[in-house]
């Protein structure tokens, strides 16, 4: 049977009691209906005794009359007794009182007891009258035992009926008294059981609901504390449980929030790596785009110049006329300078992309720099018969600490632009300072012109690189169209901003923040002198494996009055820096034996206190960062401006040697000799041609090239790519050195498939290298050829 | 004893009459040793059979006070009915039996024993019957072979004590029966001789009691109650009392559980007294050898007073002590 604690217990607490209430209530009404019945024998048989005690004398004396009243007043005293009579030995009744027929119903109780049954509501009592005697001797000699026999005989019989129905009246009260009580029992045991089993079973109840809830995932159920004893203690055991369960479940369920929320994150991460690398690839996809749109445009902005100063070259070439040469080469050098502008700007949006730039820090006359760039600009601006105007607010001071070349190449870029954009009207320079603090000066730049302008939706694209407002804009006025992001970069460099307000035919108003610092007017005097005696008494090292590049090199810091020694190797160069001091150590990145890297950490290793400036033409990531992590402190890239080492030596003659900020490498101008030393100008602008610096034969120049290209040969069948690269390296450091052209890109190209250890491209780009040499050759004149 | 040799002279005379005086001092001293020996030798040959009735505490009582007042050196054998009965015991001539009560007389006398036999705790009446139930007895009271003493007391002292009680006596009564006949016979003739009227009437089995003693309470002025089977048991003895106390008339009883039960006075003999008379009967018989005294009642009594019962009656100045000694004086006893 599947029956509930709770039924359980109120059976086995409640059928006992109440089997015990019945079985006692019965047998207590039982007994106490026996008990009243007894009790009324007892008082009859006790009747009896007394009537028999107090008729005995007159029956003895046999006074019938005063029988008479014996039994008279006997039966007029109690209800009970209904009839009395008094019989002698001899069964004759003597006297008798009460009804008739209650006489008779004792006359036949009398002489037939069992006929005395059938009065169901009468009992019968009856006593022989026997006397009572006194002792009168215990001498037995004076009383036989016969006499003592005779006592024995009775005076005669009393008899009397008792009415029973009084005692069936208290039988059935007591019977309902009885029943009602062992009802009141049964309800008392019934509920004694009902609380018993509550008492029992609802602690257990409790307990097998906390399980339930416990096994549906209700943790946090707790037992009430209802039970004693032990079912306390299985209630305080099932807590503990469930707290373990609990706790356990908050572990596990802590354990998988933490691997989901990891996980989360890392699907996070992959979303924003999936993101980053969409955006990647989206970038990579647009710089793509953008770098072959720029290279059809640089292709365009590079060919037309070219084109212009090779067509024009060939006119040159074709007449005579005096007038009409100088107009030609006017022409060409218009569009040569348009050429350098270009790659100039593209070099330049390189390196801030990367970051290679470093602003230097030099006090100068921001009135007379901001004045000059507007007078540069005022030939062309003069061409288109536009005004300009320069306005300094007072709050502009004159001198000022920051990079006037990265200030000056802003203005310019922002004066050309209006000047190229505007038609008609004038060109407004405009300069305001806002003081920051105490050493810091925010100066306020505006360029204002009367131009085109630009609508809004094509304003934004106008600070990406290599975008210009609309391709018309490109095909119309040229440009890189890198000049405005160029600008941005330099204002973010340093800490400043663009800002572009413009509409369509209402000219453009540019306005650039950049943070420069307060500067030592007495200071900025002495600075401002002639940068040629800048290098004066300057102790400079150079150490370059290739000899015409090491004489290069030589020649030019000794222009610039700097006091020169050279040597081809690092292991030379460090025999010589044990036993002199110098001032500026310029070496080569590759070179045989010790390369540039070793050799700067072995300078850094001797403890030498000097700057360490690095020559190369071309590096990769990683060993740009070797050379710096080795202390090398600025990279320059060949060819070498003639005015940046003027500018170096002179910073280092005002700074000191262990001060000297590099001023930003600016690779890409050539120096002035070299542009008056094409010596084919009206070739083709991709066509090589060589560059002579003072004191080189071109002889050598080409002994150069014909040995390393020999040696990459040779290496190349050898297969000793370290050697071949090398060599190949040091034919690009040659070809950027001493000739310009497509011959720099055609060794590039060398020295990259020597890098990546290609013998095809190496093979094809040998081949193109010594064919355009030849070509170099043979235009040059009576040179042997390669 | 023995006298040795006679010196004449005065010194002789002198020794004579000092060996005369020696000889008298040591013949007196001899002689005066002898007596209790003698006398100790002539019963030390004498022994008792003993008979009780039964072995109540009543019979066991007299047994013990007989042996008291019996010479430590006489031999007392105790003998029951059976042996008796079954010849076990044969008694001879030579025995001297005291029986106890009326079953061991008879039992004796059956057996027809020539043996002395003195019968003691037993009524008069029944005595008698006896003696003429077995022939040989009336030969044996005339030559004091038997004997007895009664258990009742004489019909004078219960006369002499309803006198003492009430003075102003005129008429005593009784009823009896049968067994009571002869003492009631013995009450009329000792009652003939003094002015005090007697009136007595036999119970039948017929006779309501009750309404005989009514009627007998209205002429006497004591009753006096005899041993009888119907009239006097234990129930008709109740309402004696009742009727006794209800008409203000003493009631004499036969014992001393009688006056405990309501009856104003008793005289009675205990069985320690006859046991303790009957000794000395014994004792006498056998030191001098004569015959059993003749069978009488026990000169040995007492009287008992129920104070409750005498004060109710107004006779609050009835002392048993002075009842006794007057009845004693009365009889000349000591």
């Amino acid at each position: 049977m599947n029956l509930s604690i709770r039924l359980r217990t109120l059976i086995s607490v409640m059928v006992p009691l109440m089997l015990l209430g019945l079985i006692l209530g019965f047998y207590f009404i039982s007994a106490r209906i026996d008990d009243a019945r007894a009790e009324q024998e007892a008082e009859g048989q006790r009747f009896a005794q007394y009537l028999g005690a107090a008729s005995e004398f007159n029956l003895l004396s046999g006074n019938r009359k005063a029988l008479q009243d014996f039994v008279d007043a006997n039966t007029r005293v109690s209800d009970l007794v209904k009839s009395m009579i008094l019989v002698d030995n001899n069964g004759q009744v003597i006297v008798s009182a009460g009804d008739r027929a209650d006489v008779q119903r004792t006359l036949v109780c009398f002489y037939d007891k069992a006929a005395c049954e059938r009065y169901t509501t009468r009992m019968f009592f009856h006593k022989p009258v026997v006397p009572e005697g006194i002792s009168l001797s215990e001498n037995p000699e004076l009383l036989s035992e016969e006499d003592l026999a005779s006592e024995e005989e009775s005076y005669g019989h009393i008899a009397f009926l008792y009415d029973t129905r009084p005692l069936e009246q208290l039988q059935r009260t007591l019977l309902i008294d009885g029943l009602l009580i062992s009802a009141a029992a049964a309800l008392v045991a019934g509920l004694i059981a009902l609380v018993s089993a509550e008492a029992f079973a609802r602690p257990i109840s409790n307990l097998l609901s906390v399980v339930k809830r416990i096994q549906h995932g209700d943790l946090s159920a707790r037992a009430q504390m209802l039970g004693g004893g032990e079912l306390r203690q299985l209630e305080e055991g099932i807590n503990t449980m469930a707290v373990q369960v609990e706790q356990a479940n908050m572990d596990l369920q802590a354990k998988v929030e933490n691997a989901t929320s990891e996980l989360l994150q890392t699907l996070a991460e992959l979303r924003i790596k999936n993101r980053d690398l969409e955006e990647a690839r989206n970038n990579a996809e647009e710089a793509s785009r953008v770098k072959d749109l720029f290279l059809a445009r640089m292709s365009h902005e590079l060919r037309t110049p070219l084109s212009s100063v090779i067509g024009y070259l060939r006119l040159l070439e074709d007449t005579e006329d005096p007038d009409k040469r100088r107009e030609y080469g006017e022409v060409i050098d218009q569009a040569s300078s348009i050429l350098l502008t270009t790659i100039d700007d593209i070099l330049d949006f390189i390196r801030l992309e990367d970051g290679s730039i470093r602003l230097e820090r030099r006090d100068f006359d921001l009135h007379s720099c901001l004045h000059n760039l507007v007078s540069m600009q005022q030939p062309q601006a003069q061409r288109k018969q536009l005004k300009m105007d320069c306005h300094l607010d007072d709050s502009v001071p004159r001198f000022i600490r920051g990079d006037s070349v990265r200030l000056s190449q802003i203005v310019t870029n922002l004066l050309s632009n209006a000047i190229k954009f505007t038609e008609v009207g004038r060109v407004s320079l405009t300069a305001k300072g806002i003081v920051a603090s105490a050493n810091t000066l925010r100066l306020q730049l505006k360029v204002k012109d009367t131009g085109i302008g630009i609508a809004l939706d094509q304003q934004k694209q106008l600070f990406k690189p290599f975008v210009q407002a609309e391709d018309s804009i490109s095909r119309r006025f040229g440009g890189s169209g890198l000049g405005l992001s160029i600008t941005q970069k330099l204002a973010q460099y340093m800490n400043g901003e663009v800002s572009l307000v413009s509409a369509p035919d209402e000219g453009v108003e540019v306005t650039v923040t950049v943070e420069l610092q307060t500067a030592d007017s007495a200071t900025v005097e002495i600075q401002n002198t002639p940068v040629p005696a800048a290098g004066l008494n300057l102790k400079v090292l150079v150490v370059e494996d290739n000899d015409l590049n090491r004489q290069l090199i030589v020649t030019q810091l000794q222009d610039a009055g700097a006091t020169v020694e050279d040597t081809a190797t690092g292991s030379e160069a460090l025999d010589i820096l044990k036993v002199k001091h110098f001032d500026l150590i310029l070496m080569d990145v590759h070179m045989p034996g010790m390369d540039g890297i070793a050799l700067a950490s072995a300078i850094h290793y001797l403890g030498v206190r000097c700057p360490v400036y690095a020559l190369t033409a071309n590096i990769t990531g990683s060993e740009e960062s070797q050379l710096r992590s080795v202390g090398v402190e600025q990279i320059l890239y060949k060819p070498i401006e003639e005015s940046l080492l003027c500018e170096i030596l002179s910073g280092l003659a005002r700074s000191g040697p262990s001060e000297v900020t590099a001023p930003v490498v600016p690779v890409t101008t050539l120096p002035a000799e070299v542009s008056d030393s094409i010596e084919d100008p009206d070739s083709d602008p991709e066509t090589t041609r060589l560059v002579l610096p003072t004191g080189i034969e071109p002889e050598a120049i080409y002994e150069e090239f014909h040995t390393l290209l020999h040696n990459v040969l040779h290496y190349l069948e050898e297969k000793r790519w370290d050697r071949l690269f090398e060599d190949a390296h040091k034919l690009l450091g040659s070809a950027q050195m001493f000739t310009r052209g497509q011959l720099v890109t055609m060794v590039l190209d060398l020295e990259n498939a020597a890098r990546d250890q290609d013998e095809a491209a190496v093979t094809s780009n040998l081949a193109r290298v010594q064919h355009e040499l030849n070509e170099l050759i043979e235009r040059s004149g009576p040179v042997t050829p390669l | 004893m023995e006298v040795k040799g006679v010196k004449f002279g005065f010194k002789a005379l002198l020794n004579s009459s000092f060996g005369l005086l020696l000889l008298l001092v040591g013949m007196w001293v001899q002689a005066d040793a002898m007596v209790p020996a003698a006398r100790e030798a002539a019963t030390a040959s004498k022994s008792i059979t003993v008979v009780l009735s039964g072995d109540s505490g009543l019979y066991q009582r007299s047994l013990a006070a007989l042996k008291r007042h019996l010479p430590t050196t006489m031999e007392v054998e105790s003998l029951t009915l059976e042996q008796i009965a079954s010849g076990e015991r044969q008694l001879s001539a030579n025995d001297f039996v005291v029986t106890v009560g009326a079953k061991a007389a008879e039992q004796v006398m059956a057996t027809a024993t020539e043996a002395r036999q003195l019968s003691i705790l037993l009524p008069s009446s029944t005595f008698y019957d006896l003696a003429k139930q077995y022939p040989q007895s009336a030969q044996r009271l005339d030559g004091g072979r038997l004997s007895a003493i009664f258990l009742d007391q004489p019909a004078r002292r219960q006369l002499n004590l309803a006198r003492l009680i009430n003075p102003n006596l005129k008429a005593i009564g009784t009823l009896y029966d049968i067994r009571s006949q002869q003492l009631v016979q013995q009450l009329s003739e000792v009652a003939g001789g003094t002015d005090i009227e007697f009136r007595s009437r036999r119970l039948l089995p017929s006779d309501n009691p009750i309404a005989v003693l009514r009627e007998m309470y209205r002429d006497i002025d004591v009753f006096l109650a005899v041993p009888g089977k119907y009239i006097f048991n234990r129930s008709t003895a109740k309402w004696m009392l009742y009727l006794s106390y209800r008409n203000r008339k003493p009631l004499l009883g036969f014992s001393e559980d009688y006056v405990t039960a309501g009856a104003l006075a008793a005289v009675y003999s205990n069985p320690e007294q006859i046991a303790g008379e009957a000794g000395s009967w014994l004792q006498e018989c056998l030191d001098s050898g004569k015959p059993l005294p003749p069978p009488s009642h026990p000169s040995i009594f007492s009287v008992s007073v129920n104070r409750e019962v005498a004060s109710r009656m107004g006779l609050g100045s009835l002392i048993a002590a002075r009842l006794e000694s007057q009845l004693k004086a009365q009889e000349q006893l000591p």
